[in-house]
């Protein structure tokens, strides 16, 4: 992406670009660079995500639960990109934030997205499955999780004449695996846009 | 002036992206796909298909469209899906900037120095054969980011005469994609466009089997009555061949008498024409001798090779084939429809050139006192900034002139898929897994 910056900047007739590093140039982090996803767009929708969850009915009863010793299992399945970015590389990071902030809060055991693939290798199930609601269950119960995180990303695409517009929409929920019931869920929201 | 005039100079005899692209244009029309990668990296500036140039200009993304198609030609998907991705994402950033250095310098020297702004047809094909990449690659979630991709376009574009043509064989990748996916509605919703947009061959077929397996269905599509229940399939799997063929018209330029310019310029038909004082003026001036002769981008076929038949086989056995997207006719019909738009606005940059040196002589002659010398100073800045002159021939030019589809459920397990064309045979081996799917492209940019 930072390669379309320095066309950018080499079709207005600027100077060359230069190597930087984001703890000497402070704002470097701060100019969206494109309509994916960033570093800050992560921190935004993982930040709201995250207070959702921790004040949420379901860490409460995994709190309990783990106090009580028995700490429940969550499998934390795939972000589903459903929107006009390739954006799955991001989506990994952001489910890597989730996993480390689930297994920081000590409550519960977590079998990791990485973890799974080699489950399901030796399980021979589909990984697709994570993705499928009906199937979704079933893949935890054979991964031996009580719960499992999932989610999804989609967006609102718009063009016009001086604009491109992306409305992106985070929505993640975590599933009792046993009765399938909902136990948290909750919709991040932010826009990233082209202007001229 | 001077500074002017040194400008005009250092540009003229440029000539400009139809220069630039003849080496692996004609690479490729022998067939020789590797050695057009080779040269098409060189005038990127890199020397392997793995590097993104480190100093790009004006050029880039149109030659990273270039080279996209080129590594899907010779079977390499995922570089092909990069560089695709990065020409999106930098004509969309062109197409949203706006260009008053480029304006200028279009009137003072040359129609192609303005930022490249891609036709509506460049941009919906982008996201179609990319579709296919990520289809060849068996990835469906990749696939219908492009699909949405396309389907922004789309919707931007809807309103367009020249992209509508091109929206068919789009829409049916991209319900081919949902399909694989498993979102009969999307996909079903997909076809439905398709099939508004043109008849694809073999479409049909596969609309009404999802509509009976899903129970979904797409009012455009006119499925008729459907069985009661889904016959069962499972031990087969969806096999969809996609062979492109040719290569798009490219750009020349070309060099009309001014007489034959006006009355071009001034036929009434579709966009802007010659004004009636515009038409005065490049009469007087060509009257003085002025103006002899306008320089425009004109459209030309890379072979005259016609239609030439497609035989897709699987073991050995013929499967339906037909077009699903003639590009080639559409991109002449379009150029058609604009091309004296385009030839009246050479005209009217070379009546600013020409006022322009009228000017400088003006200036002149007042400035030393000497008629001879303002009129040979006029006249050598009228006449360099028409040598510096270049015709704005950027376009993709090797966009596939054809695309021919065939589909089919075939049983699982292995398979040899034949492609027939202009006397080769390109055979490859695919595995359908129960249940599965496949799609399979074939290049032949001869």
């Amino acid at each position: 992406m930072r390669w379309i910056l320095v066309l950018a900047l080499a079709l207005a007739g600027c100077g060359g670009p230069a190597y930087v590093r984001g703890s000497e140039n402070p704002e470097l982090d701060e100019y969206a660079m494109s309509t994916g996803l960033d570093k800050k767009d992560l921190q935004k929708l993982f930040a709201q995500n995250s207070k959702s969850l921790l004040a949420s009915g379901a860490m409460k009863r995994w709190k309990d639960a783990s106090r009580d010793g028995k700490e429940p299992t969550v499998a934390i399945f795939p972000i589903k990109n459903e929107t006009s970015e390739h954006i799955d590389s991001q989506l990994q990071a952001l489910l890597s934030d989730f996993e480390t902030e689930l297994v920081n809060s000590g409550y519960v055991t977590v079998i990791s997205y990485e973890r799974q693939k080699q489950l399901v290798r030796e399980l021979k199930i589909q990984q697709s499955a994570a993705f499928d609601p009906d199937k979704a269950a079933q893949l935890g119960k054979q991964l031996g999780a009580q719960y499992f995180v999932t989610g999804k990303v989609y967006d609102s695409a718009e063009k016009s004449g001086s604009e491109r517009r992306v409305q992106y929409f985070l929505f993640m929920q975590a599933v009792d695996v046993e009765t399938g019931a909902l136990r948290w869920q909750n919709k991040a929201e932010l826009t990233k846009g082209l202007i001229n | 002036m001077r500074y002017l005039l040194a400008a005009a100079l250092a540009l003229a005899g440029c000539g400009g992206y139809a220069d630039t692209s003849q080496a692996f244009r004609t690479a490729l029309t022998t067939g020789r796909v590797t050695p057009a990668l080779d040269r098409v990296n060189e005038a990127l500036g890199v020397e392997r298909a793995e590097e993104l140039p480190s100093q790009p200009d004006a050029d880039t993304p149109l030659l990273l469209l270039e080279r996209a198609t080129i590594l899907q030609a010779l079977g390499r998907p995922k570089l092909s899906a990069r560089d695709f991705q990065a020409a999106d994402k930098t004509l969309e950033v062109l197409d949203l900037t706006s260009d008053t250095a480029g304006d200028i310098g279009k009137y003072l020297f040359s129609d192609d120095a303005t930022l490249y702004k891609a036709p509506p047809h460049e941009k919906l094909l982008l996201n179609t054969v990319n579709l296919l990449n990520y289809l060849v690659m068996g990835d469906a979630s990749g696939a219908k980011v492009e699909a949405r991709r396309f389907t922004v376009n789309r919707k931007w574009l809807q309103d367009d005469e020249q992209g509508r043509g091109m929206l068919a064989l789009g829409s049916y990748l991209a319900g081919f994609a949902f399909e694989a996916a498993g979102e009969a509605g999307p996909a079903l919703r997909h076809y439905g466009d398709a099939h508004d947009a043109g008849a694809i061959p073999g479409m049909l077929d596969a609309a009404r089997r999802l509509a009976t397996r899903s129970g979904e269905s797409d009012q455009r599509l006119k499925l008729g009555e459907l069985p009661v229940e889904a016959p069962d399939d499972s031990a087969e799997a969806e096999l969809l061949v996609v062979v492109q063929t040719g290569m798009a018209p490219y750009k020349v330029p070309k060099r009309l008498p001014i007489g034959a310019a006006v009355v071009a310029a001034s036929r009434p038909r579709r966009g802007a024409r010659l004004s009636s004082k515009d038409r005065e003026r490049a009469n007087v001036f060509a009257a003085k001798g002025v103006l002899k002769w306008v320089n425009y981008p004109a459209l030309r076929r890379v072979k005259r090779i016609g239609r030439r038949p497609i035989h897709i086989e699987a073991d050995g056995g013929a499967l339906e084939a037909g077009i699903a997207l003639e590009v080639e006719d559409k991109v002449i019909a379009q150029h058609e429809e604009v091309e004296g738009t385009i030839i009246a606005a050479s005209i009217t940059r070379l009546i600013s050139r020409a006022v322009a040196g009228q000017a400088t002589q003006a200036i002149t002659e007042k400035a030393s006192g000497n008629g001879l010398a303002g009129l040979l100073v006029g006249l050598a800045v009228e006449g360099a900034l028409t040598a510096a002159d270049t015709p704005d021939t950027r376009s993709w030019v090797t966009l596939p002139a054809r695309f021919h589809v065939a589909r089919a459920r075939l049983a699982a397990g292995k398979h040899t898929i034949a492609v027939r064309y202009r006397g080769q045979v390109r055979r490859t081996e695919v595995d359908l897994k129960p249940g599965g799917w496949a799609v399979l492209n074939f290049s032949d940019l001869r």
